[in-house]
């Protein structure tokens, strides 16, 4: 056998053998196509609005309808983004067009109920965008207002939807990480977090995030996300958080911490190691899960598995695909393994080729189109934004904080 | 669009401000090169390969028109700026349907805005930069173009050096600049009229109101070499009428933009 021809069936052979223990886990991973034609409309298209669009625009069988938008400048500035979308100013008048069949709501989190509400009564398709809202109050009425809405609900944690993700979660809920030792995660990166404002009366509106008043911080607007990953991989929920937090860069007047630490505990007495600043971009944004036979690391477009030495070798990772860091060897977890080795693209498929909002916005698509449940309910948002809420409080305060719902 | 932005901002105003128009700026050059690039699966640009010889594809508006825009210089230039990649033996190679905003591409063609993305993306940055009020700017991608908001601070404007086309720089203000370089191999730039590898050593450069037309017409000054200073054809007529002008290594240099 030619040599070349060799690493051919090494290559092969390990996306077979992997996806044989992987394979059942992967049908979870819905791939963004709606059976039926959907018109969605978007509600709030500043920059995630835009990063929204961008990502449906990619979806086949979904047509961004319409827009809306209170800021006429991003209002026009979206339409741009869109085939031919009308525009409008409120959700009220997106809905009252009647040119959707599917609603993203991506306006501040402290509107979500409001706008939530009024899109579930209309009986359309809506995707909220996370944390659910900025107060446990509302963080509930929206949960049980999803739960009688009629149409297909889902929450914007994407986690869930991640092929990476789910594929990591067969893994880790298999015997290959075995009994929990901790967790960690972070989100670095380095911004002001700040939206300039051609207008000076739309300043404080523009830059909600740095509000105190309405803004969760970094551990209820970013934290959220990975919590919830956490959640959905371990099962349990945190019950209490301590935290602190202080400006390190962004010296400008802000109250809003630019960095925070975060441990988390849960019921068995696990923790959750998590930071977040605006100051640093090292390492970015990651989850690790800590096992006793191995560790997870997360990285929303790629996986990786790093298995202790005693940890019972389970014959695919002879051949998987590897990656050096540091002193430690990861095996890369790869979505779709072996579909990519039939195509002699295994190489190409070790970093997801799309966002994790795509394939969140895809799933939701999906499952509008089939009537079936979408990858995050607004219960589960609920819980996670729970504890974002908790973790930004115990950062604010100082103090340790119980995690209610 | 696999090169380094970087942007001055020179105005005396409230630096917490001005750091997060800066940002503003650069998410927006972020975003194009999201969009724009034929080499991430994701992009839009990978999406309308993907449907060539295969289907129409839906884009948005902001794309349709650079797409339309581009085909225009295409014909301006005689063929020596072209997006298409692969062969253009059929009239509809790239199809362009303005009613329904989509674009076909005939089997084998592969669009790459390679020439023309940078100077596109810096124009939607700059643009942000003077919708909050910045006057006084300079921007680059990848050293080869660049666009001046204003003059600096006690200057009348950006000197710009520009070696291989002359001596001394070129004075910009509120204006863009764009310079391409055929290598110093045969074989580096190739003419899209007929795959041919162009000589080696010939520079362009080009000054105007858009780094986007600056940028795709230096490509094509490249390609068209010797042959772009002839006075009153085609390639005349177009730079007058987008407000272009010419730096090539024979011809006097151009210090108004």
């Amino acid at each position: 056998m030619l040599e070349h021809d060799r690493r051919e069936f090494l290559v092969r052979s390990a996306g077979g053998l992997a996806a044989m223990a992987l394979l059942p886990e992967l049908g979870l991973a819905r791939m963004p196509s709606p059976r039926a034609d959907l018109r969605v409309g978007v509600v709030g298209v500043g920059r995630h609005g835009r990063d929204v669009l961008a990502e449906i625009a990619k979806i086949e069988g979904a047509t961004i309808t319409a827009i809306a938008d209170t800021d006429e400048r991003r209002l026009a500035s979206g339409l741009r983004r869109t085939s031919g979308a009308e525009g409008f100013a409120d959700v009220g008048s997106l809905i009252s067009a009647g040119l959707t069949d599917a609603i993203v709501i991506a306006t501040p989190t402290h509107t979500h109920r409001e706008v939530a509400e009024e899109a579930f009564a209309s009986g359309q398709h809506v995707y909220v965008e996370a944390p659910l809202a900025a107060t446990l109050t509302d963080c509930k009425a929206i949960a049980a207002s999803a739960r009688s809405a009629t149409g297909v609900i889902a929450a914007g944690l994407q986690g869930r939807a991640n092929p990476v993700y789910q594929l990591a979660r067969t893994f880790f809920r298999s015997d290959s990480v075995r009994d929990l030792v901790a967790m960690r995660g972070q989100r670095h990166q380095k911004t002001s977090w700040r939206t300039p404002a051609s207008d000076p009366a739309r300043e404080r509106a523009l830059n909600w995030v740095l509000d105190p008043e309405v803004s969760l911080g970094l551990a209820g607007e970013w934290g959220t996300h990975q919590f919830d990953v956490f959640n959905w991989y371990v099962g349990r929920y945190p019950v209490k958080v301590r935290g602190n937090g202080s400006i390190r860069l962004h010296k400008d007047g802000r109250e809003i911490a630019d960095t925070i630490a975060c441990t988390l505990t849960l019921d068995d007495g696990a923790e959750l190691q998590y930071s977040a600043t605006l100051a640093n971009s090292y390492e970015g944004m990651y989850e690790v899960l800590y096992g006793t036979n191995a560790a997870i690391k997360l990285g929303w477009s790629h996986g990786w598995m790093f298995k202790e030495a005693d940890a019972p070798t389970q014959g695919w990772e002879v051949y998987a695909n590897r990656q050096q860091f540091h002193k430690d060897e990861g095996i890369t977890l790869i979505a779709g393994a072996t579909k990519l080795a039939e195509q002699g693209k295994l190489k190409q498929g070790i970093g997801l080729p799309f966002s994790s909002l795509y394939y969140a916005l895809g799933d939701w698509l999906a499952a509008a189109s089939e009537g079936s449940e979408a990858a995050c309910s607004c219960d589960e948002a609920a819980r996670a934004t729970a504890v974002g809420i908790a973790a930004n409080r115990a950062v604010v305060t100082g103090e340790e904080i119980s995690v209610e719902m | 669009m696999g090169t380094r932005f970087e942007l001055l901002i020179a105005d005396q105003e409230d630096p917490v401000r001005l750091r997060a128009i800066g940002e503003e700026a650069l998410g927006v050059i972020h975003d194009e090169h999201g969009r724009l690039t034929r080499f991430e699966a994701s992009s839009m640009i990978a999406q309308i390969n993907r449907g060539a010889g295969l289907h129409a594809v839906r884009v948005d508006r902001e794309l349709f028109d650079l797409l339309e825009e581009s085909e225009a210089i295409h014909r301006e230039s005689l063929g020596t700026f072209d997006i298409a990649v692969g062969t253009r033996a059929t009239a509809d190679a790239v199809s362009l349907d303005r009613t329904h905003c989509t674009v076909r591409l005939a089997s084998g063609v592969q669009l790459d805005l390679g020439a023309i993305a940078k100077g596109y993306a810096l124009d939607l940055a700059a643009s942000v930069l003077r919708e909050h009020g910045v006057r006084s700017a300079l921007l680059h991608g990848g050293t080869s173009s660049v666009i001046a908001i204003g003059a600096p601070p006690g200057g009348l404007a950006w000197g710009i050096e520009t070696p291989g086309l002359g001596p001394g720089s070129v004075a910009l203000r509120d204006a863009a600049l764009s310079v391409s370089d055929a290598g110093s191999e045969v074989g580096r730039v190739s003419d899209p009229r007929t795959s041919e590898p162009i000589a080696s050593g010939w520079r362009a450069g080009v000054t105007g109101p858009s780094a986007r037309d600056t940028d795709a017409w230096a490509t094509a000054l490249v390609v068209l070499g010797a042959s772009a200073a002839a006075p009153g054809g085609e390639v005349e007529r177009a730079f007058t009428r987008r407000g272009l002008a010419a730096i090539l290594p024979e011809l006097e240099r151009t210090s108004d933009a």
